[in-house]
């Protein structure tokens, strides 16, 4: 479908909710074109090509509030599913909070977002895969030990339609593009235990423009040298000790903080930065920024799921909580404006620091460089962090070993203000995204 | 309301000149992955019903099969011709053009594993807001300590149709309920969270016979509360004694990815060429089962039709043979296993787990207990993660205790625990004589999202690393 189609159904579907008896009104039109191609060994593994289409209808009545999702985008379809929620709505009860946002706040932010790239639907399904393939290739030809675990060129464009009852009705197209790298090599462990271990990694580019990926060349080698630094890995010692968290490991990091300040988190209080507003809870080192109107990312967009403008907001001003991110109806509850954050991620960085991320390891006598976190364990509602990791160890400033069978824990308060030293190294292949940083000392339980 | 049979209604013909389609390039096996599903979910927080939402997808999948690889293409728009384009995309893997043999549909019958006595999606809403504010009622009433409840009640109906190249013909509906209490306990800016969910393939029955709401709700409240009090837990090699049902997460970490055929075809899990070594302790023995009764994994045919069996992976510590779909158990010459799972029609299939347990052994629980010196006794789970290349796995415990002289002590927080399979699988030096599956709440995701079942009994693991925050003295 087109913008515009898309833009008549929604507004349509609006009219046609509130003459069905709904007092507000909020439609989504989502359609999704995706491709991806894995290839493994020289031969496609799996080709993916498709289109798919959906309706979000929110409707209320006296304050109670229904949703209803369907791809089914046929008029007798939409019409009965207008019928469906209006008939949930009334078995709720009524939620004073709710409303559909302040009519000042729709709107789409001004200037280019660079989010569309024409060309992501216009390369041919054999120029993708051969990416794939050359991607591979370029990994495989660096060493002989890498087995290929498959190498994947992926793009979609996503048209999406807002409108609702106070007479907003806008849409967007946004491309994303990828090409991602895994591979394995056999580890042969010293102890003789542990037949079959295998070392693994991955690593990608991804970025709304295909001209914006990174060289296969450059993809191809950082995923191959991941996998390679860990054979002969050691589990380490129990201890206390400095951690450095590379920009991968700093933004799983980062994540979790995304949801302690999510608006809803913070109501429920289900976060362990409730009721810490405008308190000093960080290093100075750190500045943390939300931003989906920042042109050109992976989490740029001109308005959020609501049709609330988008902005940047200031979450952390070194180390002091400035705002969390919420959706008006959050924003409600906590008795702030919204800062549109409905719906998708918009972007969500720590800013970057002066170092060089020689220079931050330069600075550990024993420690770690953490390449890899894994598990649940970072639990944002308690402020608890404990995880499974992998990474190199760290010896007078440089890197020694490679470390794995270990977890590190702290909390995220002690995190946030153990951060000593940030890195210059911010990258956007990812939409919530860290530069490099160290952390003052963290628990390593090992043998 | 229109009938997902209507969206189905295809002509035999139409299926077969859809399945000539997808084999016209010279693919060897062709699918059609037929799905109309509903979702509903009602949520109750800060003491009001405040969310409710219903979801209604359908879609058709194609997939076409050549070797090792899957060309694969979905519409939603349930045409013959929309249809027949996705077959000329998925068919776009192969390239030598062939004109495919006549295909024979016949529809095919089986055992029905979730047979169900009232169905949840259909139950008027004024039913289910009833169990909501039952369980809500009982978590705020456990303590004046708890200051917030959110109960979820989410159920649906997937009707499925499949029909492939060799003319096999199957239709299911597959039922899931799961219901799900969180409650947060506040005490001097302490904050912790309780969890209690379940369900499975069943209906409205699972409140009567297995959990009632009222449970769920204690049982969240009962955590949160118990949380209050946890302290640090220790950090570094410990003993492990793990609580029967839920600890079967273990194993799903442990040995259950690493034993999907798809990692062992491409030669990237560390269990790759092992069937026959002794990978654990003789008293472990696991088996992945999708025919369990009633349970959030079980299923009646896999997601590209095969009627699954149990499966014995691990047999008194013997590696003895992995999860296969179709492409892979095509590669190794065996039956498929009825793993081959997806997430929706918007995904091809991928060997997944679906019931994967521990079977029982003899030791007492108690005596299990009492020959513990130091350790972690885990009873509930966050979840877990594996790396399958290097084998090491994690799981989060939610409720813990430390064990100190053979008797329980003081709850724990803040704790990974952290293993290596085929290592901590030969540290299996007990295994209880209590086995019992989980209550159905996990979602597996390996790129999509499916759910699973897992069992054991209690058992201890004589050493593993216990990732909490204090350093021993």
């Amino acid at each position: 479908m087109t913008i515009d189609e898309m833009k008549v159904l929604a507004d349509r579907t609006v009219k046609h909710a509130v003459t069905s008896g709904a007092e507000t009104a909020e439609v989504g039109v989502i359609e999704n074109t995706e491709f991806e191609a894995t290839v493994r060994n020289g031969s496609i593994e799996t080709l993916l090509e498709s289109v798919s289409n959906h309706i979000m209808i929110q409707v209320s009545v006296d304050k109670r509030k229904a949703t209803v999702t369907s791809s089914d985008l046929s008029e007798t379809s939409i019409e009965w599913l207008i019928g469906e929620a209006i008939e949930l709505a009334h078995v709720m009860d009524p939620d004073l909070f709710f409303d559909l946002p302040d009519p000042e706040e729709l709107g789409s932010v001004e200037g280019e977002l660079k989010v569309y790239d024409p060309e992501t639907l216009s390369l041919p399904t054999e120029r993708k895969i051969q990416i794939a393939l050359d991607l591979e290739r370029a990994a495989c030809s660096l060493d002989r030990r890498i087995i290929s675990n498959g190498a994947t060129f992926s793009n979609d464009v996503k048209s999406k339609v807002i409108a609702n009852s106070l007479g907003f009705c806008d849409g967007y197209r946004k491309t994303s593009n990828l090409i991602l790298l895994s591979c394995a090599a056999e580890d042969k462990p010293k102890s003789g235990e542990n037949t079959g271990k295998k070392q693994s990694s991955f690593w990608y580019s991804a970025a709304p423009s295909f001209e914006a990926l990174e060289p296969i060349e450059h993809v191809a080698g950082t995923a191959v040298s991941r996998t390679l630094e860990k054979l002969g890995a050691v589990r380490p010692k129990t201890c206390e000790v400095p951690v450095v968290f590379d920009p991968h490991t700093a933004a799983v990091f980062l994540e979790a903080v995304a949801s302690a300040v999510d608006g809803g988190n913070i109501y429920r209080k289900s976060s362990f930065l409730v009721d810490k507003l405008d308190q000093l809870i960080g290093s100075p080192a750190v500045t943390i920024i939300d931003d989906a109107s920042l042109a050109g990312k992976l989490g740029t967009r001109p308005f959020d799921e609501e049709g609330v403008r988008s902005r940047r907001t200031i979450v952390m001003a070194k180390g002091r909580l400035k705002s969390y991110r919420m959706d008006s109806y959050q924003a409600r509850k906590l008795d702030k404006k919204t800062t549109g954050n409905s719906g998708d991620t918009s972007n969500f960085y720590i800013e970057p620091g002066l170092y060089n991320r020689g220079e931050i390891i330069a600075t550990v006598r024993e420690g770690l460089f953490l390449t890899m976190l894994f598990g649940p364990g970072a639990n944002w509602v308690t402020g608890d962090f404990s995880q499974g990791a992998q990474g190199i160890w760290i010896e007078n400033g440089e890197l020694a070993y490679p470390v794995d069978g270990f977890t590190i824990t702290s909390t995220f308060l002690g995190m946030l203000d153990g951060i000593e030293m940030i890195a210059n190294d911010l990258d956007w292949r990812r939409s919530t995204t860290s530069p490099t940083f160290k952390v003052k000392g963290m628990t390593i339980s090992g043998t | 309301m229109i009938s997902y049979t209507d969206y189905f209604n295809l002509s035999e013909e139409d299926m077969r000149a859809i399945l000539s389609t997808a084999l016209s390039k010279g693919g060897t096996y062709g699918d059609l992955y037929f799905q109309h599903m509903i979702k509903n979910e009602i949520t109750m927080e800060e003491g009001i019903v405040k969310e409710a939402a219903k979801s209604i997808s359908h879609g058709v999948g194609v997939r076409t099969l050549k070797g090792e690889s899957t060309g694969y293409a979905y519409t939603e728009e349930i045409s013959t011709e929309k249809i027949k384009q996705a077959a000329l995309v998925a068919a776009a893997i192969a390239d030598a053009p062939t004109e495919p043999g006549p295909i024979a549909i016949h529809e095919e019958q089986f055992p029905d594993q979730y047979p169900v006595q009232e169905p949840t999606t259909g139950t008027p809403l004024e039913q289910k807001v009833a169990w909501i504010q039952q369980a809500e009622e009982s978590a705020r009433h456990y303590s004046p300590h708890i200051t917030k409840v959110t109960v979820t009640c989410y159920d649906s109906l997937s009707n499925i149709q499949i029909v492939n190249s060799e003319g096999r013909l199957l239709r299911d509906t597959r039922p899931m309920l799961r219901f799900t209490v969180s409650a947060i306990a506040e005490k001097n800016g302490n904050r912790q969270i309780g969890i209690s969910s379940g369900g499975g393939r069943v209906g409205n029955e699972y409140f009567t016979n297995v959990t009632p709401p009222t449970n769920h709700g204690t049982e969240a409240a009962r955590q949160a509360i118990l949380l209050l009090d946890a302290i640090d837990a220790p950090a570094g090699p410990m003993e492990l004694i793990l609580a029967p049902a839920e600890s079967g997460i273990l194993l799903h970490e442990s040995v259950g990815h690493p034993l999907e055929a798809d990692f062992i075809r491409k030669r990237t899990s560390a269990y790759t060429d092992r069937v026959g070594d002794k990978v654990a302790h003789e008293l472990v023995t696991v088996i992945d089962d999708g025919t369990v009764k009633n349970d959030r994994g079980s299923i009646n045919f896999d997601d590209e039709g095969t009627i699954p069996s149990p499966t014995v992976l691990i047999e008194n510590g013997i590696l003895k043979g992995f999860m296969h779909d179709r492409i892979s158990a095509t590669i190794f010459g065996v039956p498929p296993t009825g793993n081959g799972r997806r997430d929706s029609y918007k995904f091809p299939p991928i060997p997944r787990m679906t019931v994967t347990y521990l079977a029982n052994g003899t030791s007492d629980p108690g005596e299990i207990l009492e020959s513990t010196r130091k350790g972690i006794y885990c009873k509930s789970f966050r979840g877990g993660q594996v790396d399958i290349s290097n084998g090491d796995f994690v799981f989060v415990p939610i409720e813990a205790y430390l064990v100190e002289d053979g008797k329980i002590s003081a709850p724990v927080k803040n704790l990974t625990i952290i293993g290596n399979g085929p290592e901590a699988l030969s540290n299996v030096t007990m295994v209880g004589n209590d086995f019992s599956y989980s209550d159905g709440r996990w979602t597996c995701g390996k790129h999509q999202h499916v759910p699973v079942g897992v069992g054991q009994p209690t058992i201890k693991i004589s050493e593993i690393t216990v990732g909490g925050s204090e350093l021993g003295t």
